[in-house]
C-alpha cells in the first residue's frame, strides 16, 4: 500500500526568501503525524502546498500513490482545519458541516445523514442552528473539525487547530482530536509549534526549522536521541555543551569538556576524533555532587543559581571555561549547596547525544527563547 | 462606601445617556419633521371647490389619476431600476477587479473611478450632452440610463471595496479545500460576504438614480421626463397638492426598499430555490424596466417640449386619434433650460413654447424654422393685437400661445381696503403678509412703476431708487417665491402676492376671498408662444399641431387647464361664463394697456443684478 501522503523534494520561494526547501517526506495511512516547528519555519507553507492552496516551485506530492501536484485544491481528497477555523460567516453549524458534501452533489438524504453523525461525533447536535459568531471558541473548533471530517476525507491536515483556545480547552481537544483520529483511522497531518502538543498527540513529528525537514520520528526519539542541537533544544529542555572528541568506539564516545573528560552517545557516522562538538544533555540526566578532592578528576563547576520547582531544585552551574548547565534534581538534604559551592558534575552515558550544530547558532542556545518568540509569533497567520 | 463608589458611575452614565437619548431624539425629529410635514399636507381634505365633498385621501385620488404624474414616476421608477441593476453589476466587477490586483498606479486609477461623485453634477451632465452629440447618441430613455449608470456605478465600487477589505481570503481557500470550484466559492462565499455592501448600494443607487435632477435634465429627452423633472417643471404653473402625495408615494417607497433589504439579507439563509427565484425575480423586473414600453408602431411622433401643465391631457389624445400619430411631451422648468437643451443639438423636439424674450434670442441664433402660414388655417383667429410682437416682428417664427399678466393678488378678508396700486406692497399694516415673485425684474418692475418710472428703466436714478425702496420693503417681506405664491394666499398665510393671473384666477375660483388687480400704475405682460425648432424632425405634424391649438375650442381648453388668457378672440365664445367673464384671466383692454412688456435693457442689466444681490443678501 502506497503512503497516504508523499512529498519529494519540495521547494516554494516567496519572492527571494525560501519558504520550503527540498522537504521530503512520507506519511503512512492512519498515521498521526505532527509537523513542528518555530514560526517561519515553513511548516504552514507544507500543509499549504499538500492541499492545494499553493502551488510548489519544484518538487512533487503523491496522494495515495498518485501525483496532484498540478491538482487544484478543490480536486483533492484531503481537508483543512484552518487555524482561524475559517467558518463561513452566513451559514450556521448545521449549514457550514454540510458545505462540502453539498459540493459533492451527495443526496439530501445522504447529506442530513452524514451532518447529523458530524454533530453527534463532535457533541454539538444542540448548536446546528447556531451561527458562528454565537458559537464559543471550543464549539467553533469542533464545527470546523466536523465541516473537514464530513466528507470523510483520507487525509485531514490541521493548522494549529488549538492554538486560540484556553490551556485547559486545548488539553481536553487534544484528547477528543487523538481517540477521534483513532475511532476514525484518517490520516492526520497536524501542523504545530508547541511541542508538548506535538508529544502528547503524534504517531511520528517532523521537526521543520529554516525551511528543512531536520529530524522525523516517534516522539520518544526525538527526546532521547536528538540528532541536531535545533531539535535538541526545541524537544523540551536542554543542555548544549562545546566539546572536543576525543575518542570513539562504536557508538560511545569519550568527549573534553572544559579540559574534563565526559561520556556521549555518538550515532553520526563520519565524524572524527579531535574534532569540536556540541553534547546535549537534559536537565534530568545531569548528575550533581559535593566536590571533593579525591573525585577532582571529573567536570567540576560552581553552583550560580538556584531555583524551586515543585518537587525538582533546577541549578544552574557554571563550568570552568565559563559555559553554563542546568541540572535538575529532587529535593534532598544532602544536596542543598550554597551559591558559590564547589560541585562535581556527571551523567550515565546515555544521557549525553552528540549533535550537529545548526548554522545560525543564536536559535539552539535556548529552548525557553525559541518559546517565548513562538507565543509572540501565534498571532502571524503566515509562515 | 464602596456602594456608593459603584453606584456613582452609574448615576453619571444615566444621565449622559438621557441627554445622549435626547439629543439623538431631537436629531430624528431634525431629520424628519419636513417629511412628516409633507405627509401630513397630503392628507389635508381637499378644498370643497374642487370636489363634491372634501375628504382625506382626496389628493391620492387627483394624483393617482394625473396621467403626467404617473407617467413621471414609472419613468424615474424604470430608469432606476434599470440604473441599479447595470450600476451595480459594473460597479461590484471593478471593486472585485480592484480588490483582487496589486499594481502600479492603482492608487491613482481608483482615485479615478471616485472621481464622479465629487465633480459637480451640471459638470457631469454638460459633458455627458457633450458626449451623446459627439456620439450621435440621440436623447431619451437610453442617454438617461447611461448618465445614471455612470454616476451610480462610483458608489457601488466604493462601497463594495470597502466591504470586500474587510473579507477574509480564508473563507475563500476554505471553500476551495471543500471541494468548490473558484466560481462556486465566488458564489457561495464571497457573494454572501458582500451582500449587505450590495444590498446597500443598490438602494442607494435606486435613490440616488429617482432623485437625480441636475443630470437627468441634461441627458433626458424624448418624452422622458422622470419624477424630479416634472416637480421642477410645475414651477411654472404652481406646486398642487398633488406634488405632495406624489413624494409621499415616494417616501413610502423608499421605506418599503429598506424594509425588503433587510428581508433579502435573510434570503441568503434559505435554501437554493429562494434565491433562485429572487434572482429570476429581479432579472424579470430588468427586463421589464429596460423594455420599451407599448406604443404605436409607424405612427408619426410628435415631440412636444413645453412647460408642465400647460398643455391638456384631453386635447393630446384627442389630436392623436385625428391624425393618427403619437404626441410625446417632455417638460422643462425655465426658459433658460429650453435654450441649453437646444442650445447642444442633440436635443430633437418637433415644437417648444418659448417666452417672449427667448424667441428673439432662439431667432438670432437660427434654432427656430420658419411657419408656413399657408398650413395654418385657424390664423385668422388670432387678435391682432398679438401679431407682430416685437420679439418676431414679422411672424416668421411664432405663433402667440397664451399671455401672462403679473399684478397682485390678495386677501379681501385680510386686506384693510380694497387694494389697487402698487403701493400696498410698501404698507407696513401688511408686515410679514406679503410674498414677492423671486425675479429680479418683476421685483423692480414694481418698485419703478410705484413711482411712476419704466419697467424697463435704463436710468441709473431711478434704478438707485428702486433698489433702495425694495431694501426698505424688505423687513415687510415674507418670501421672495415665484412657485407656491397661491398657496399662500389660500392658506391664508400671506394677503397680498405680487404674482402672475393663471395661478391668482385658480385659486380665486376655490376661495372667492382672493382677488386679482392690476395695479393703476401698471402690471407687466408677458407672451408664450409655441415655435418649431429648426432640426424638428416633423415640421409639417407640428403646424399642424399649431393649427389644431388654435381651433377655439382647443384655445379654450387650454385657458382652462392654465388659467392664463389666450390670444385666441375666437375661444372667448367656446369658454363656459364664469371663464369668459373672469377679469383676471382677460383683464379688460383699459388695464392691458397699463402692462408692459419686460425688455432687454442692456448694458445697464449689470446694475439691476448689483442691487439684486444687495437686496437679497441683506
Amino acid at each position: 500500500m502506497p503512503p497516504a501522503v508523499e512529498t519529494l523534494a519540495l521547494v516554494k520561494r516567496f519572492g527571494s526568501h525560501i519558504a520550503l526547501a527540498d522537504a521530503s517526506f512520507q506519511v503512512e495511512a492512519g498515521e498521526f503525524l505532527t509537523l513542528l516547528g518555530p514560526s517561519g519555519c515553513g511548516k504552514t507553507t507544507l500543509l499549504r502546498l499538500i492541499a492545494g492552496l499553493d502551488r510548489p516551485d519544484a518538487g512533487r506530492i503523491r496522494l495515495a500513490g498518485q501525483d496532484v501536484t498540478d491538482q487544484p485544491a478543490y480536486r483533492r481528497p484531503v481537508h483543512t482545519v484552518f487555524q482561524s477555523y475559517a467558518l463561513f460567516p452566513h451559514l450556521n453549524a448545521y449549514d457550514n458541516i454540510a458545505f462540502g458534501l453539498t459540493r459533492q452533489r451527495r443526496s439530501p438524504a445522504v447529506i442530513r445523514q452524514r451532518v447529523e453523525a458530524m454533530l453527534a461525533l463532535v457533541g454539538l447536535e444542540g448548536e446546528r442552528w447556531r451561527y458562528p459568531h454565537e458559537l464559543s471558541g471550543g464549539q467553533q473548533q469542533r464545527v470546523a473539525l466536523a465541516r473537514a471530517l464530513a466528507c470523510e476525507p483520507p487525509v485531514l491536515l490541521l493548522d494549529e487547530p488549538l492554538a486560540a483556545l484556553d490551556p485547559r480547552l486545548r488539553q481536553r481537544m487534544q484528547r477528543e482530536l487523538k481517540s477521534l483520529q483513532h475511532q476514525l483511522g484518517t490520516t492526520f497531518i497536524f501542523v504545530t509549534h508547541d511541542q508538548t502538543e506535538a508529544l502528547t498527540l503524534s504517531d511520528r513529528i517532523a521537526v521543520l526549522h529554516n525551511g528543512r525537514i531536520v529530524q522525523t520520528g516517534p516522539p520518544q526519539k526525538l527526546h532521547a536521541e536528538p540528532e541536531t542541537a535545533f531539535v535538541a533544544s526545541f524537544i523540551g529542555n536542554c543542555n548544549l555543551l562545546k566539546g572536543e572528541a576525543r575518542s570513539r568506539q562504536s557508538e560511545m564516545a569519550t568527549v573534553v569538556i572544559a579540559g574534563r573528560l565526559a561520556p556521549a552517545l555518538w550515532r553520526q557516522d563520519g565524524a572524527a576524533a579531535g574534532q569540536p562538538v556540541v553534547i546535549a544533555v537534559r536537565p534530568e540526566g545531569v548528575q550533581l555532587e559535593s566536590a571533593s578532592g579525591d573525585n577532582a578528576s571529573g567536570l567540576t563547576g560552581r553552583i550560580v543559581e538556584r531555583l524551586y520547582v515543585g518537587a525538582d531544585t533546577r541549578w544552574t552551574v557554571r563550568l570552568p571555561d565559563g559555559q553554563t548547565l542546568v541540572a535538575a534534581l529532587r529535593h534532598e538534604p544532602s544536596r542543598a549547596w550554597e551559591i558559590g559551592a564547589l560541585v562535581q558534575v556527571s551523567w550515565q552515558p546515555a544521557a549525553a547525544v552528540i549533535v550537529t550544530p545548526d548554522e545560525v547558532g543564536d536559535e539552539t542556545e535556548s529552548a525557553a527563547d525559541a518559546e517565548r518568540e513562538e507565543l509572540l509569533g501565534q498571532g502571524r497567520q503566515l509562515e | 462606601m464602596s456602594s456608593g463608589a459603584g453606584r456613582a458611575p452609574l448615576t453619571t452614565r444615566g444621565r449622559a445617556g438621557w441627554v445622549l437619548a435626547a439629543v439623538t431624539g431631537a436629531v430624528y425629529i431634525y431629520l424628519y419633521a419636513p417629511l412628516l410635514t409633507l405627509f401630513l399636507a397630503s392628507l389635508t381634505p381637499a378644498p370643497a371647490a374642487d370636489f363634491e365633498a372634501g375628504y382625506v385621501g382626496a389628493w391620492y385620488v387627483k394624483a393617482l389619476s394625473n396621467t403626467a404624474l404617473l407617467t413621471a414616476i414609472q419613468t424615474s421608477a424604470r430608469v432606476a431600476l434599470a440604473t441599479t441593476v447595470i450600476a451595480l453589476t459594473l460597479g461590484t466587477l471593478a471593486a472585485l477587479a480592484l480588490g483582487k490586483h496589486r499594481f502600479r498606479g492603482q492608487t491613482w486609477l481608483e482615485g479615478l473611478f471616485y472621481l464622479p461623485i465629487v465633480v459637480p453634477e451640471a459638470v457631469v451632465g454638460f459633458a455627458s450632452v457633450a458626449l451623446l452629440a459627439q456620439a450621435g447618441l440621440p436623447l431619451g430613455f437610453w442617454s438617461t440610463l447611461l448618465a445614471h449608470v455612470a454616476f451610480c456605478a462610483s458608489y457601488v465600487t466604493f462601497i463594495v471595496r470597502a466591504r470586500l477589505v474587510g473579507f477574509d481570503e480564508r473563507l475563500f481557500e476554505a471553500a476551495l479545500d471543500l471541494g468548490a470550484t473558484p466560481t462556486a466559492a465566488f458564489w457561495r462565499v464571497t457573494l454572501p460576504w458582500l451582500t449587505p455592501a450590495l444590498v446597500g448600494s443598490a438602494l442607494l443607487c435606486f435613490a440616488l438614480s429617482l432623485d437625480d435632477y441636475v443630470i437627468t435634465s441634461f441627458v433626458a429627452g424624448d418624452g422622458v421626463t422622470t419624477f424630479p423633472v416634472w416637480l421642477y417643471s410645475k414651477m411654472k404653473t404652481g406646486v398642487s397638492p398633488e406634488i405632495n402625495v406624489a413624494t409621499s408615494l415616494l417616501l413610502i417607497l423608499s421605506a418599503a426598499l429598506a424594509a425588503l433589504s433587510q428581508i433579502v439579507q435573510r434570503l441568503q439563509r434559505l435554501p437554493r430555490w429562494g434565491r433562485l427565484s429572487v434572482s429570476v425575480a429581479c432579472m424579470g423586473l430588468t427586463i421589464a424596466a429596460i423594455s420599451p414600453s407599448p406604443q404605436g408602431a409607424g405612427e408619426p411622433t410628435l415631440h412636444l417640449y413645453i412647460w408642465s401643465n400647460y398643455t391638456s391631457e384631453k386635447l393630446l389624445r384627442d389630436f392623436e386619434t385625428r391624425y393618427r400619430c403619437r404626441v410625446v411631451v417632455e417638460t422643462y422648468d425655465s426658459n433658460e433650460t429650453l435654450l441649453a437643451k437646444l442650445q447642444t443639438g442633440v436635443a430633437r423636439y418637433d415644437l417648444i413654447a418659448p417666452s417672449d424674450y427667448l424667441v428673439g434670442i432662439l431667432a438670432r441664433e437660427g434654432l427656430l424654422r420658419p411657419l408656413d402660414r399657408s398650413r395654418l388655417t385657424n390664423w385668422q383667429n388670432l387678435d391682432p393685437a398679438f401679431l407682430n410682437p416685437p420679439c418676431d416682428p414679422e411672424n416668421r417664427y411664432v405663433v402667440p400661445y397664451t399671455f401672462v399678466v403679473t399684478g397682485l393678488g390678495y386677501r379681501r378678508d385680510k386686506a384693510s381696503e380694497p387694494v389697487e396700486s402698487w403701493d400696498a406692497l410698501w404698507d407696513a399694516r401688511y408686515r410679514g403678509r406679503i410674498v414677492m415673485l423671486d425675479d429680479i425684474r418683476e421685483c423692480f418692475g414694481a418698485a419703478l412703476r410705484r413711482r411712476g418710472a419704466s419697467l424697463n428703466s435704463r436710468d441709473e436714478r431711478e434704478i438707485a431708487q428702486a433698489a433702495e425702496d425694495l431694501l426698505l420693503q424688505k423687513p415687510l417681506v415674507k418670501a421672495y417665491d415665484s412657485a407656491r405664491f397661491e398657496q399662500l394666499l389660500l392658506n391664508g398665510e400671506v394677503w397680498l402676492a405680487q404674482g402672475f393671473n393663471g395661478q391668482i384666477a385658480k385659486a380665486a375660483r376655490q376661495n372667492p376671498n382672493i382677488a386679482f388687480v392690476v395695479p393703476k400704475e401698471g402690471g407687466t405682460r408677458a407672451v408664450d408662444y409655441l415655435a418649431i425648432p429648426a432640426n424638428a424632425a416633423q415640421p409639417a405634424l407640428a403646424e399642424r399641431f399649431m393649427d389644431y391649438i388654435l381651433e377655439p375650442q382647443a384655445s379654450a381648453e387650454i385657458v382652462q387647464v392654465t388659467g392664463y388668457g389666450t390670444p385666441n378672440r375666437a375661444a372667448r365664445a367656446f369658454l363656459p361664463p364664469d371663464w369668459a367673464g373672469n377679469e383676471y384671466v382677460f383683464p379688460p383692454e383699459s388695464l392691458l394697456r397699463r402692462c408692459a412688456a419686460i425688455e432687454d435693457v442692456g448694458a445697464i442689466l449689470p446694475r439691476y443684478d448689483y442691487y439684486w444681490t444687495i437686496i437679497k443678501s441683506k
